[in-house]
């Protein structure tokens, strides 16, 4: 039934520091498109995970596929080229570029030239198609109106919308949103929902989000995988979820860790 | 085009120099000469420390490099045989003329700043600073022992007198357009979001090593380009004329003016040769007609700090931080156009 390839694939994947072992036998499967959650108590292995699929951290045993290709150990850069774009807990701006910049940056990864072009002129068609990308995106993150200040001189929840669109601009076919929600107040939180949707119906990318905000992953997302303490504790539709009484004891065990 | 205005300007500016030095006294035109070869190796040096943020202070081991090896290449083959007897065959025998020369030495640091940029590259912040020192010491004490190729410690002479204000205004010009247009590209917007964050970076895709490597190259290319023009100015030099003393010149001209900025690195080198003539010139006591100054030998030194100080109090960012006067910036970037109204 199966011929074709999932988007992303993972299969017995480990990741061990000295003898810790922070994610164990992880298995999961994303078809394009799904929007899917990853939650667990603090050092439960999520971020471990991003990090090992987007190829910041080497996994120590098992396989991650993208589209059937192994890209296990592949340096992070290669692995963003290949498709997956990603942001980070606490967001990770170009503080000094101007908001624009940050996004056009990333645009230009799917324009490429070479030194001859940058040198003798020739670039113009590439500009032209990385500025309209670029603006496209930070019309969708409502950011259109900042182009030219400094990332880091915007106000929290902009620097995180302007993180997913510069995330986005580099095309992926998998977006892995690391804790968007963290520091948001409610309406920021609704607002980012609603942006998430958008953009998966839009972009018909799949997004992995991590996150503590049970409203925000309950709403958002059409399945969820629960880690605690590198293993997985349970997966399947927030209802499942929900019911299910090992997430339960794991939440209600952690929670003054995850409260903190 | 983009770039039209840059280069009419710059063009008009190397016709001008053509006439220059049959108008202004002898003492001026040198004066400009050393100027122009010092925005050759500021701004180069910039593509580097400014906009990568690869803080390099191996900059003028590059241009001793350029230095020495067009020195040895123009060299008349009978004053080869005075000076440098023990050559070997290959560069006994020829001597080249200027433009190719200065060339191969540019091309020779290029190749140099690649191979020692693929680990160098690697480090980061503070290491690669001291990495980078380390490659200026090692030139320095390779120049020193090289001594059939270099006379070692003793004075290098006879070199050819080929740099004149055209050709350093020209080779500014070829250093300038270069810069502006890489650093104003999709390559330059790389290297400074490698600077911004290398992990931010990778994960859009981009590679650390690789983005730094070409700016260090880049770089180095023309430190050589200018190492050649300032042996060809100086005629006779040392080893010692290429170290710290001067590292630390070329960094503060950087730093005043503003690292990222091609601008800022032209304009800190005016400033600072400027304000170190106009002082020089004034310690050695004048006359105001009713009151008349006595020397004050140093008091330019003193003068020249104190206003290093005030900047780096005032303006930490140097006297242009990451700004560009509009000619040089590419439409591109301060881009005004409206936002396409369909979205």
């Amino acid at each position: 039934m199966h011929s074709a390839s999932p988007l992303l694939e993972t299969n017995n994947l480990t990741k061990a520091f000295k003898g810790l072992v922070a994610l164990q036998n992880h298995s999961m499967r994303v078809e394009a498109g799904e929007l899917i959650g990853v939650i667990g108590p603090n050092g439960s292995g999520k971020s471990t995970l991003f990090n090992v699929i987007s190829g910041f951290l080497a996994p120590t045993s098992g396989s991650v596929q993208l589209l059937g290709q192994e890209i296990g150990g592949l340096e992070p850069a290669k692995i963003a080229r290949l498709g997956i774009a990603r942001t980070f807990q606490g967001t990770r701006l170009f503080k000094e570029l101007s908001v624009l910049e940050n996004v056009r940056v990333s645009a230009q990864l799917r324009e490429p030239i070479n030194l001859a072009q940058a040198l003798f002129g020739g670039m113009n068609l590439q500009a032209r198609a990385i500025d309209s990308a670029a603006l496209e995106l930070l019309h969708l993150v409502k950011l259109e109106k900042r182009l030219h200040d400094k990332a880091g001189s915007l106000p929290y929840g902009d620097q995180r919308r302007l993180e997913i669109a510069r995330a986005l601009a580099s095309r992926p076919k998998l977006l892995m949103l690391d804790e968007p929600a963290a520091g948001l107040d409610s309406s920021e939180t609704q607002a980012l929902l609603e942006l998430i949707r958008l953009i998966r119906d839009q972009y018909k990318v799949a997004v992995i989000v991590i996150e503590h905000d049970m409203d925000l992953i309950m709403n958002l997302c059409e399945r969820i995988q629960v880690l605690a303490y590198g293993n997985t504790i349970g997966q399947g539709t927030p209802g499942e979820v929900q019911a299910n009484p090992k997430v339960r004891e794991a939440y209600l065990g952690a929670s003054e860790e995850a409260a903190a | 085009m983009k770039y039209s205005r840059l280069i009419f300007a710059l063009g008009a500016l190397l016709g001008f120099t053509l006439l220059v030095p049959n108008i202004l006294p002898q003492y001026l035109v040198r004066v400009l000469i050393v100027m122009g070869i010092n925005i050759i190796l500021v701004a180069s040096l910039g593509l580097s420390n400014g906009f990568t943020g690869v803080f390099s202070l191996g900059h003028v081991g590059f241009m001793a490099l350029g230095a020495y090896s067009s020195g040895i290449l123009t060299l008349s083959v009978s004053k080869k045989l005075a000076y440098l007897p023990d050559l070997p065959g290959f560069l006994a025998g020829y001597n080249l003329p200027f433009l190719p020369a200065t060339i191969l030495a540019g091309l020779l640091c290029a190749a140099v700043a690649f191979l020692i940029g693929i680990p160098l590259m690697r480090l980061s912040g503070n290491y690669v600073s001291v990495a980078t020192l380390g490659f200026l010491v090692i030139v320095n004490n390779v120049l020193i022992n090289a001594e059939t190729l270099t006379r070692g410690a003793r004075t290098f002479t006879g070199i050819p007198d080929f740099t004149t204000l055209p050709w350093v205004v020209a080779w500014m010009v070829v250093t300038l357009v270069v810069l502006s247009r890489i650093a104003y590209s999709p390559f330059g917007r790389a290297m400074r979001a490698t600077r911004e964050d290398g992990i931010a970076a990778q994960g859009i895709g981009i590679q650390v090593l690789p983005t730094r490597l070409i700016a260090f190259t880049i770089g180095a290319f023309f430190a050589g380009i200018g190492g050649a023009l300032y042996a060809h100015y100086l005629v006779s030099f040392s080893p010692a004329t290429f170290y710290i003393a001067m590292m630390v010149t070329q960094l503060t001209m950087l730093v005043l003016g503003g690292q990222a900025s091609l601008t800022g690195a032209t304009l800190g080198v005016v400033i600072v040769t400027v304000l170190s003539e106009l002082l020089r010139n004034l310690e050695r006591g004048f006359d105001l007609g009713f009151v008349k100054l006595p020397a004050v030998f140093g008091a330019s030194q003193i003068a020249l700090g104190l206003i290093f100080i005030l900047v780096m109090v005032f303006r930490p960012q140097g006297l242009f931080g990451d700004r560009e006067i509009k000619f040089v910036e590419s439409k591109v970037e301060r881009n005004e156009r409206p936002v396409p109204d369909h979205l």
